[in-house]
């Protein structure tokens, strides 16, 4: 009963750090219908922004914080506007290679900096800080609830009902509504696109920067390889369906509690049945789950189908 | 549209033309010095005192250059040139320490040369080839450079040097390794080719068990292996579990994926949920360190015995978040050779060469040191028996003692017999090294009691 | 006529593999050029020339998929890999941790682009119900999988960070390795190797070619231009989008075979997601959808390391203060080419000669 309980808080808080980049993923999708490989790099450049002030400068994690949050939104948007605005009307797999392009870009550059030893994001509360956890429900054995992951729960349930307000009453949030389902005829309304798509890219920036410092928080420290944890949300986009934000946020639950579940669970099944399903499976479990879903649901669980017409 | 494509068009008809030009004029790789077409056998005596001294590839009369890769050789512009290869890792698991690697190897040929060299010649380590600790890669580097050099200053990695051992055999190419696999003592497996130095990962592993129940307070009943697949994680858990078994020890679980599937999360997760009383890792440096971090956020710090190459003196730093953790006083660790403070002449030689180059004291300096003693003594072998061809050092590898001043035990080559003594230390921050030495050529029941004429472990 | 070369006087001209005197000129000229110059290159060239055609087939094999018939697929690495595993068991030494059957060439080089396109054809069921960027993804995670199997498939592949030795060459019974003898001339195993990927280079080309021209040709453009349309008119889906996958393997499985025995081994880890992008990276820089295209990206990419590495040393002390390591100038660079592409030239190089090959056409009216 522990390790499922555990192993479902476990699953519950990756889902939550899967989804801040998920939502990234489909915010830049429904605007722009480019899917865009460059957020893991976005989340690792927050991250190590993060990293850069607050611990080799010793400058006050908030404030490092909320700055790494505005300098990776502007430079997601300064990526958008320089890269992506030519290649409006261009084929959508053209426009994913680029991004996958600017990705290698951002992180050669940042592995560069990176260097080979971990850096380590600093505590923003030392008492319920990175480093520590509490213990809950001692009846059933003891679930070990590390602060750090109940921080990215509470913080991607914020960003959510967050994101939600801004689209429902906010002017902005309309107006990316509105471009996302008809551009032309919001540019026919008086709304700048262009503008609308920074705004986009700034969110979406913001949103892999919290990302980012949850994955690479506390003992999991920022490696050159951290940017593949962000990866795994991917299938996450895909089962949700590409352009549905309930469905990127349904889709990261799934995954992290697949990846929670297989983690904790595929030792004591192998011994039980016997049955090796080899290492690395925890990382693989997500695809197939992803390829299950597709072959029944083409557009993914919320996505609309797309209808083409000749 | 049409004025950006045309700058576009502009820009990279120049950089065309600019990389075909300097392209077009890439230097050739210098000629292949022909093979030296001698009918050889690798029977004859190794020890001969003959009057000329025969050479061959990666052997010159010109001077070693300067410097190579930063650091001086050394050369004595008067002498020839003894070529050594580097396979080394720049950008994978062991990149961290692929540095501290090479600075102790380059100080050590520094410090040679600048006593008179060995035979007439100075020795120089040519550039190091990026290995990656990819397997295929490590191929692609020794190919770059096979035809060059005359033996092989290191080749970092157990799995990765078997890869390349039928192409060492073609060449002749005796190599010194920077992994400790029980399995370069014996020629069944290594062919006569590895210049082995310290001690095996299963002695290593047999010793930290010996030595965790001789020393530490609480019993130890259940354990746990975590280790990359391959000859370096098989080897170290075969010696831990033949300990075990001496012990009557039960091995909850062991966690042995390759190196590139390491799941971090399925490796703290065992440890939390299927507590061990000590586990036994062999990994590389950054993801000890996040195993360890993530066990530790959960609250859970058990009894770690590190086998040697998973740690790094960056660990116990100022201000890396880990410290407290690693100096907690339940990790300790193998390590190949006694840490920089010992005391010995060897050791005493590295520092006073070492620093000249940098403050670090770190184990990897030691080691990379260290390494090319053994190799040096096969050279001056094969000098001595007059056939400084590649042919010649191999049969020189075959049947010799190597001395190291004292840094570790005269080992004789060729006797297809592991060394079975390891040094056990402890993380300190406030020492250079950042290890505590707590035991020095430890042989614990298990090693002492194992045949170690039978072959490799694993 | 002399001097018209675009004016063809029958079909069978006009539809000719080299249809104009200039490109059957040049087509020879090139061939000379490459033969004569293996014996006199050095090792490091010929390897990077031998690479270079054999990444073309695999680069040929992508165009066909996804430039031909517009499917993305981020797959392709994995049927590398396939075709590569395929000849090392079967013609690799096997041992008592790895599977190695040691059989003639004859038999693994077929096979070794068979198996992958009955692989290939596994998904074209996929293919058929998922679009554009749904596509994409679904091979990406057959990217996943496929690293899944070749790490955990330890008798066939070594495991990661393990690897094992490729296939040997035994062509009709005969062992090439350490190469032959051409009457008194020794000819080195690398140099035969060279010889084999040049003849099935132009296998490859002239098949390209041949199905561009041809009826299935012609369907794949329908197909990429408006799938729904082409389904009107008459053309089956299925049927097509299966052969491109399966083709597309079959060239990216022949290539895998020989690609690694010059170097003698493989890791599995080599077969990951960058190695795909790379390829599509290849295509696209050379250009998509034409012959020549994916020939310039592969000899782009093939001889940019050694190009850099030059650069690195014209620059000599300088090269010393750049911040980065040469392998990730070569990837930035890589990166930033990629980009430049997509944006100025989507026709990739193939575009940039075409043209150039216009400009020079039309002197000295060009404008």
């Amino acid at each position: 009963m522990t390790i499922f309980l555990q192993a479902s808080f476990e699953g519950l808080a990756l889902g939550a750090v899967y989804s801040l980049v998920a939502i990234g993923f489909v915010l830049i999708y429904k605007a722009m219908d480019v899917l865009s490989f460059a957020q893991p790099a976005l989340a690792v450049v927050g991250a190590g922004i993060i990293s850069a002030l607050a611990v080799d400068r010793g400058i006050n994690f908030w404030i490092a914080f909320i700055i790494a949050l505005i300098a990776t939104g502007l430079l997601s948007a300064i990526l958008e506007r320089t890269f992506l605005r030519p290649m409006v009307g261009e084929p959508v797999f053209a426009v994913a290679i680029l991004t996958i392009g600017l990705d290698i870009i951002l992180r050669t550059v940042l592995d560069d900096w990176i260097g080979l030893n971990p850096r380590s994001m600093g505590d923003p509360i030392t008492t319920w800080g990175e480093f520590g956890s509490l213990t809950v429900l001692n009846n059933y054995g003891g679930v070990i609830m590390k602060f750090q992951e109940m921080g990215a729960l509470i913080t991607a349930l914020v960003s959510v009902l967050f994101l939600r307000y801004f689209f429902k009453i906010s002017k902005y949030g309309i107006a990316m509504r509105a471009t996302s389902f008809d551009q032309e005829a919001s540019l026919a309304q008086g709304i700048n696109v262009g503008r609308i798509f920074g705004l986009v890219w700034f969110i979406a920036g913001i949103l892999a920067t919290f990302a980012g410092f949850f994955i690479t928080g506390g003992f999991n420290l920022l490696t050159q390889a951290s940017f593949i944890s962000a990866l795994r949300a991917l299938p996450a986009v895909v089962i949700g369906g590409l352009d549905s934000i309930p469905g990127a946020i349904v889709g990261s639950l799934i995954i992290g509690l697949t990846q929670g579940y297989v983690g904790y669970y595929q030792f004591p099944f192998e011994s039980a049945t016997g049955i090796i399903l080899g290492s690395g499976f925890s990382l693989l479990a997500p695809y197939l789950i992803m390829f299950v879903i597709l072959i029944i649901k083409p557009d993914g669980l919320f996505g609309t189908e797309e209808v083409e017409r000749v | 549209m049409r004025s950006k494509r045309e700058r576009g068009v502009i820009i990279f008809s120049i950089l065309l033309l600019v990389l075909a030009a300097c392209g077009g004029g890439a230097t050739e790789e210098t000629s292949e010095p022909v093979e030296e077409v001698v009918a050889e056998t690798l029977d004859s005596p190794a020890v001969t005192t003959a009057s000329t001294l025969k050479t061959g590839v990666g052997v010159t009369d010109e001077p070693c250059p300067e410097a190579v890769g930063g650091i001086p050789t050394g050369a004595n512009p008067a002498q020839g040139c003894i070529y050594l290869g580097l396979l080394n890792d720049y950008t994978g698991p062991y990149a961290a320490v692929s540095v501290g690697l090479e600075t102790g190897q380059r100080a050590f040929w520094l410090a040679v040369n600048s006593t008179g060299g060995i035979g007439g010649y100075s020795v120089a380590i040519t550039e190091g080839q990026d290995t990656g600790y990819n397997p295929q890669k490590h191929l692609e580097g020794y190919n770059a450079i096979r035809n060059d050099v005359a033996a092989l200053a290191m080749s970092l990695g157990t799995p990765q040097t078997v890869f390349i051992l039928d192409e060492l055999d073609a060449d002749n190419m005796v190599s010194a390794p920077m992994s400790w696999y029980s399995g370069w003592s014996y020629k069944s497996v290594d062919r006569g080719l590895v210049v082995e130095f310290g001690s095996a990962y299963c002695a290593d592993g047999m010793n930290a068990v010996d030595w965790a129940v001789d020393n530490y307070p609480a019993p130890i009943k259940k354990i746990g292996i975590i280790a990359y697949q391959g000859d370096y994680g098989g080897d170290w858990a075969a010696g831990v579990k033949k300990a075990a078994a001496t012990h009557g020890m039960e091995v909850a679980w062991e966690y042995i994926p390759p190196v590139t599937e390491f799941d971090i999360t399925q490796a703290a997760g065992l440890l939390v949920t299927q507590p061990v009383d000590a586990y036994f890792p062999a990994l590389s440096p950054s993801l000890m360190a996040q195993v360890i971090g993530g066990a530790a956020q959960a609250g859970v710090i058990p009894l770690a015995m590190l086998a040697a190459p998973s740690y790094n003196d960056a660990f116990v730093q100022e201000g890396f978040p880990l410290k407290a953790v690693f100096e907690s006083g339940a990790v300790y660790t193998m390590a190949f050779v006694d840490p920089f403070e010992a005391d010995t002449a060897g050791h005493a030689a590295m520092r006073a060469t070492l620093g000249n180059f940098t403050d670090s004291a770190s184990t990897f300096l030691v080691a990379g040191w260290a390494s090319q003693y053994h190799l040096k003594g096969v050279l001056e072998a094969a000098i001595k028996g007059g056939d400084l061809t590649r042919a010649g050092i191999r049969r020189a590898a075959a049947n010799v003692n190597v001395e190291s001043e004292g840094m570790m035990p005269t080992r004789e080559l060729g006797q297809n017999r592991a060394d079975a003594d390891s040094s056990i230390g402890q993380p300190d921050g406030s020492i250079p090294s950042g290890s505590r030495s707590l035991a020095s050529r430890y042989v614990g029941k298990t090693a002492a009691a194992y045949d170690w004429n039978a072959g490799p472990c694993s | 006529m002399k001097g018209r070369p675009k004016l063809y006087t029958n079909y069978q001209k006009e539809t000719a593999i080299l249809n104009t005197t200039t490109q059957k000129v040049w087509a020879l000229l090139g061939l000379l050029l490459l033969i004569i110059s293996s014996f006199y290159l050095s090792q490091y060239w010929m390897f990077l020339v031998t690479t270079a055609l054999l990444i073309s087939i695999a680069a040929w094999g992508l165009n066909i998929v996804s430039g031909f018939a517009g499917q993305i697929s981020l797959a392709h690495g994995a049927f590398i890999g396939i075709g590569t595993y395929v000849s090392a068991v079967l013609g690799g030494v096997g041992s008592a941790y790895i599977r190695g059957y040691e059989l003639d060439m004859l038999i693994w080089l077929p096979l070794a682009g068979i198996v992958p396109a009955l692989v290939g054809l596994m998904v074209a069921p996929l293919a058929v119900r998922l679009k554009g960027l749904n596509l994409g993804l679904v091979t990406l995670g057959l990217v996943y999988i496929s690293s899944f199997i070749f790490s955990n498939w330890k008798s066939v592949t070594g495991g990661s960070g393990v690897g094992r030795k490729t296939a040997r060459l035994k062509i009709f019974g005969i062992d090439f390795n350490d190469g032959f003898y051409l009457g008194s001339y020794h000819i080195e195993k690398n140099q035969f190797i060279f010889f084999l990927s040049l003849l099935l280079f132009i296998l490859a080309g002239a098949g390209i070619k041949n199905l561009m021209r041809s009826k299935i040709g012609r369907a794949y453009a329908a197909i990429r231009d408006r799938d729904i349309a082409a389904e009107a008119i008459g053309i089956n889906l299925y049927r097509y989008k299966a052969s491109a996958f399966a083709l597309s393997s079959f060239y990216a499985g022949v290539s895998g075979a020989i690609i690694f025995l010059m170097s003698g081994g493989v890791d599995p880890s080599q077969f990951n997601l960058v190695y795909s992008v790379t390829f599509i990276a290849i295509v696209i820089i050379g250009g998509a959808g034409t012959v020549l295209g994916p020939l310039f990206g592969a000899v782009f990419f093939s001889l940019i390391p050694g190009v850099i590495k030059s650069l690195i040393h014209f620059f000599g002390a300088y090269g010393q203060l750049l911040p980065l390591h040469p392998t990730q100038i070569e990837r930035l660079i890589f990166a930033l080419l990629l980009i430049g592409f997509l944006i100025f030239e989507p026709r990739g190089l193939w575009g940039v000669w075409f043209r150039l090959r216009n400009y020079f056409k039309a002197w000295p009216f060009s404008y």
